[in-house]
């Protein structure tokens, strides 16, 4: 190696992820050659996943798009240039305008990747007079909704601060494979002697490393909860201080506790009594505790109440705004450049009245297809594979094929760029500069530019120059809302963002990651709760108001399928971040087609062997799959791992619903029954 | 003494395949080739039992079975750094050293048709880094360092314990760890038996169908010694072009599991250390001086050649001896040896002897399949019978039908050895640490 040659740059990975590692880019000419550790974050100092770390073969993988390309008769591609790219779109967009209404352009755009840029999309769609867009989320807005509710902000402490808890409850997150540096703290507090729970229909690679497992039914979480909250009062392992300075509805809560009886919870969560009175002591009587939900159980119908009653144990036991004590959903402390922050982003009329058109994330295949007046003539999907990860992937592969013309923006040939009529080159993480935040820890982050872009690939924000030109728009708007195509306008962007945040300079954000001013490492800790009553609030009249829920946190049992006995669960891999990496060689060794996993007996019982190619159905749709035994689930619970692609086999969207959660528009695909039938 | 040592910890590692990754990256490897191996303790998640990993890639072991026995010379120890280097250069691609390693080090690659492992990242460390695969850990489960290894920290419950100090340093799984505590009121237990269907199969390394030019090769060699050997000693002179065809289809059978066929000579490059130079140069000599003792008809020649023979059969059986066996037995009726003397015997029509050998290995035979009944496993009936026949009906033809020749008697023992030898690539396996594993968890299973 000549090292003289090689640079080594300062980037973050700007993927869905809670762990938002910072990296160190190795590049030589104009190649990026390895992905190293960047010890400034003190979340993430080791470095990345697999998935960073596959990065190299992603940046310079055969499979990439790197031309604009259009469907031709056989439903093949072909390269095309920009020039003829640019004016089919600007055609299209003006054709459809003025014949339909601009809201009969879709724009979809997804977690992808994420950066200030991608504000130039918006403006663009606005410019263009609006567009019909999609509110909610995929992910996490129920959970959201439920401590924004219950303590008025979405915060937590910093990543580091969990190796001071005593007592660690991992409760539906499985870390290992979704946020894999959550495990350095979580080790450096069993060196000292904290015990780590894990709660989970699953026995997962996180569970390995806890001192018990808590194997419950999927979706029961909230009566466990319940059920505890009830030990504890009764046993006065309370903060009863706590309680009396900080906390809105502590009677009603006890009240509706009552009815969740230890032998009523066994039944409902099937898990011993005895187990759930050990699991409540070392909840009431050890502190600080640091409860960790995951983001799975709240994708069901009840999932912000859910998320509600989870709450209330921190909340109790006084384990908010401790060190070492607090409640981990999601910490927003780096999104300081949002005007609205999640989850109230993600509600309807949130935004400018030009998006005034919004269909529901949660319903995108069922709402597409009933949209009318105008109905929708053209699609524009980026940064998003809604093929493979929105519900109902039968029902959203009709709805786009209604469409007259789809405009896909994307790095490989995914399920959704394979409906395309034509495909635009996406950038990568490598080819333009960005400010990224974290969902988990405090640092703001510079995605800086490595490499050129490769082939004929063009930023998003050029594709939009290109096209707003096209369309002749006045060169003052242009330049009022979508940056130039150079390097120094795209710094000028970033810049204006980071204006008002002296302490984030770009010259200080290319050494590595930042800490923005407001913030806290534990937050919470001045007991100051911006809810209406300033208090926490275990009882909540936003929450019936807002979402017609019960004001108190409360179990909602979810309705099964007769028709179908298998409760599906899709949690997330270790080798893929949604429906990205999978198609990695270095990736696919590890998996290389989707398998459902399932009890030995619940196979057994079908007459179905390890490793048989089995049918797998619903309503919604069936697939052939390869069934693995496991002896870590539940019986008639089978698992399919998230974000497989349609060459992959089966992937667990073509069995979900498209609902709506309980509160904050989230989508509710985790309650899905399906049935195996041997071939 | 301090030495340069991997150091990995079980409590810290989580599976999560970034350091095979970052070896892959760093080493540009090919899939399914990696250099690193995650190996994975109860997989299918047996509810009493935890699942623990073992990151493993080369150990660099001071005494380095790889290097001692390769027959080309084709690994060196790195002075500086205690790193075993593999030199693509000097690989006959044999893949004997794949069978020396209980590591599962050495990789063979198809495609360059040589093997290939781990070099410690050799060039990074001398720079004063990191491996390339310690780096990549995100959690700091593999890490490296300079430590002094005492032979108790060699112990760890599961892992492969050969005493060849490897230069590598594991922590235990923690005592809270050991067992899990699953709360679910609708498992059912599961039996020891049920259990055992549910294991994977670990994929033995050695094969009958890798291996069979080995069975037929290693019959050759039995079949010409013992020839030479009785035309030596009782004047019965060889037909030396049937010899030597017979010998030549020997040479082109063991050039089968050769990768780099022009470079066979550095085969003899090691007589010091590897049986494996050992058997091929005596097998060699045994050929060259048989065939000159055929030309210029010298007894000394003669002789002489039966000794290289004779070492070269206990070359073939001693390069065998990493092989774990199902049956354990020290000696078995497969062994070239034995085989030699049968043939001996027969080709002599020395009945004493034949009846001698033949009891032997019958012996040995039925004992070999006792042993493997009692594990379990299966025995071939059919095989086993045939073989058992192989060995008897020659000697009750001998009084019944003495009119049968002597190539019809041989070509029935033939079949009864080429089984017996058959089975014994069948039954042999190498030690792996997956493999160890393995035999780990069926220990604890049946403890439960």
């Amino acid at each position: 190696m000549k090292l003289e040659n090689q640079k080594i740059i300062s980037s973050a990975c700007p993927r869905n992820c809670y762990s938002t590692c910072s990296l160190k880019v190795r590049v030589e000419d104009n190649t990026v050659i390895g992905i190293e550790p960047h010890s400034s974050n003190r979340a993430t100092p080791e470095g990345p996943c697999i998935k960073g770390l596959a990065y190299v073969e992603r940046a310079n993988s055969k499979d990439r798009i790197l031309y604009p390309q259009k469907r031709i008769e056989n439903g093949t591609y072909q390269r095309i240039s920009w020039e003829e790219a640019i004016a089919t779109i600007a055609d299209k967009l003006k054709y459809y305008k003025q014949n339909f209404g601009s809201h009969s352009i879709l724009f979809f755009a997804a977690s992808g990747m994420s950066g200030l840029l991608n504000g130039v999309s918006t403006a663009f769609w606005r410019l263009l007079g609006g567009v019909t867009t999609t509110y909610g989320n995929l992910c996490w807005p129920a959970g959201l909704e439920a401590t924004r509710l219950t303590l008025g902000a979405c915060k937590h402490n910093a990543p580091w601060d969990l190796e001071h808890a005593k007592l660690i409850l991992l409760w539906g997150k499985n870390p290992v494979e979704t946020n894999i540096q959550e495990m350095i703290p979580i080790e450096k507090a069993q060196e000292k002697g904290a015990k780590l729970i894990v709660i989970d229909p699953r026995r997962t690679p996180s569970s390995e490393r806890a001192n018990h497992l808590f194997q419950i039914k999927a979706g029961t979480d909230a009566a466990l909860a319940l059920g505890i909250a009830r030990v504890i009062i009764h046993n006065n392992w309370l903060d009863q201080e706590f309680i009396d300075k900080h906390v809105l509805g502590y009677e009603q809560f006890c009240e509706r506790v009552e009815a969740y009886t230890p032998e009523r919870v066994a039944e409902i969560c099937r898990i011993p009594m005895d187990a759930i009175l050990n699991l409540a002591k070392l909840i009431g009587t050890t502190k600080p505790m640091s409860l960790i939900p995951g983001y799975g159980m709240q994708r069901y119908e009840n999932g912000g109440q859910t998320t509600r009653c989870l709450l209330a144990l921190s909340v109790i036991t006084g384990n908010i705004g401790l060190k070492g004590g607090c409640w981990h959903y999601a910490n927003l402390q780096s999104y300081v450049f949002d005007t609205i922050k999640e989850p109230e982003s993600y509600f309807p009329g949130s935004e400018d009245p030009c998006f005034r058109r919004k269909i529901s994330v949660a319903k995108l295949g069922e709402d597409l297809l009933k949209m009318a007046d105008p109905e929708i003539k053209m699609i524009w999907v980026e940064r998003g594979n809604p093929l493979s990860q929105n519900p109902d992937t039968n029902t959203i592969r009709k709805a786009f094929r209604k469409a007259d013309f789809r405009v896909v923006v994307e790095q490989f040939m995914t399920d959704t760029a394979l409906e395309a009529d034509l495909i635009l080159p996406a950038k990568n993480m490598f080819e333009q500069s960005d400010i990224i935040g974290s969902y988990w820890n405090p640092y703001v982050q510079l995605k800086q530019k490595v490499v050129e872009p490769a082939g004929e690939v063009k930023p998003e924000t050029e594709i939009y120059y290109l096209l707003a030109k096209k369309l002749g728009w006045s060169d003052s708007e242009i330049h009022a809302n979508i940056p130039e195509p150079t390097d120094e306008a795209i710094e000028e962007y970033l810049n204006n963002h980071l204006k008002a945040f002296p302490e984030l300079s770009l010259e200080a954000l290319r050494e590595g990651p930042q800490l923005a001013n407001s913030y806290e490492e534990i937050p919470f800790a001045d007991h100051v709760f911006p809810t209406p009553s300033g208090k926490i609030e275990l009882f909540s009249e936003r929450a019936e108001q807002l979402w017609q829920v019960n004001s108190l946190p409360d179990y909602v049992p979810l309705e099964s399928d007769q028709d179908y006995s298998l409760q599906l669960i899709s949690p997330n891999s270790k080798y893929r971040i949604h429906s990205q990496f999978g198609n990695l060689a270095i990736i696919k060794q590890f998996e290389p087609e989707a398998c459902l996993s399932l009890h030995p007996e619940t196979a057994e019982e079908r007459g179905i062997a390890n490793e048989e190619v089995v049918e797998i159905y619903n309503r919604q749709g069936k697939s052939k799959v390869k069934v693995q035994f496991d002896l870590g689930l539940r019986k008639n619970t089978v698992v399919l791992t998230n974000g497989h692609w349609g060459s992959n086999g089966a992937a667990p969207n073509l069995f979900t619903k498209g609902m709506e959660t309980d509160m904050g528009h989230g989508t509710a695909f985790h309650n899905t029954w399906v049935a195996l039938k041997k071939l | 003494m301090e030495k340069n040592v991997f150091l990995f910890d079980t409590n810290k590692c989580v599976g999560c395949m970034a350091c095979v990754a970052g070896c892959t990256i760093e080493n540009g490897t090919e899939t399914l080739l990696n250099w690193r191996v995650v190996n994975t303790h109860n997989k299918i998640k047996h509810p009493g039992l935890p699942v623990f990993h073992f990151s493993l890639a080369c150990n660099h072991c001071e005494d380095a079975p790889c290097m001692e026995n390769c027959p080309a010379l084709a690994y060196t120890r790195d002075p500086k750094t205690g790193a075993i280097i593999h030199h693509a250069e000097a690989c006959i691609g044999c893949t004997y050293c794949t069978w020396a390693c209980p590591y599962d080090a050495p990789k063979f690659n198809p495609n360059t048709k040589i093997v290939e492992k781990c070099n410690f990242c050799v060039d990074r460390i001398s720079e004063g880094r990191k491996p390339a695969c310690v780096e990549a850990c995100p959690v700091g489960a593999l890490d490296f360092g300079q430590r002094e290894i005492r032979t108790e920290d060699r112990i760890t419950p599961g892992f492969v314990n050969v005493g060849i100090k490897p230069s590598i340093v594991l922590n235990p799984l923690r005592e809270a760890q050991r067992k899990p505590q699953i709360e679910n009121l609708d498992a059912s237990a599961i039996s020891p038996d049920q259990m055992q269907a549910y294991l994977p199969d670990v994929p033995s390394k050695i094969s009958l169908k890798k291996e069979w030019t080995l069975v037929l090769f290693t019959l050759s060699v039995a079949g010409l010694v013992a020839w030479q050997a009785v035309g030596s000693l009782y004047q019965m002179p060889v037909e030396p072009l049937w010899f030597m065809l017979l010998a030549v289809m020997a040479i082109v059978l063991t050039s089968f599991h050769v990768g780099k066929k022009l470079r066979m000579w550095r085969f003899i490059l090691n007589l010091k250390n590897s049986w494996l130079s050992r058997e091929i140069f005596s097998f060699s000599a045994f050929l060259g001086l048989s065939v000159l003792s055929f030309y210029t008809a010298s007894d000394m020649l003669a002789y002489l050649s039966v000794c290289f023979g004779i070492a070269s059969i206990i070359s073939v059986d001693m390069l065998y001896q990493f092989l774990k066996r199902k049956d354990h037995m020290l000696f078995h009726s497969a062994m070239v040896s034995i085989t030699v003397l049968l043939f001996f015997a027969w080709i002599s029509g020395n009945i004493i002897l034949i009846s001698f050998i033949s009891l032997m290995k019958l012996v040995l035979y039925i004992g070999r399949k006792v042993k493997l009944h009692q594990q379990k496993q299966n025995i071939l009936p059919l095989f086993s019978g045939l073989r058992i026949v192989g060995i008897c009906l020659p000697i009750v033809l001998i009084f019944i039908a003495p009119q049968f020749s002597i190539f019809t008697v041989l070509s029935i023992i033939l079949v009864g050895e080429i089984i017996d030898r058959s089975e014994f690539y069948y039954e042999s396996d190498i030690l792996t640490p997956q493999s160890e594993l393995t035999k780990f968890m069926e220990k604890e299973i049946r403890k439960q």
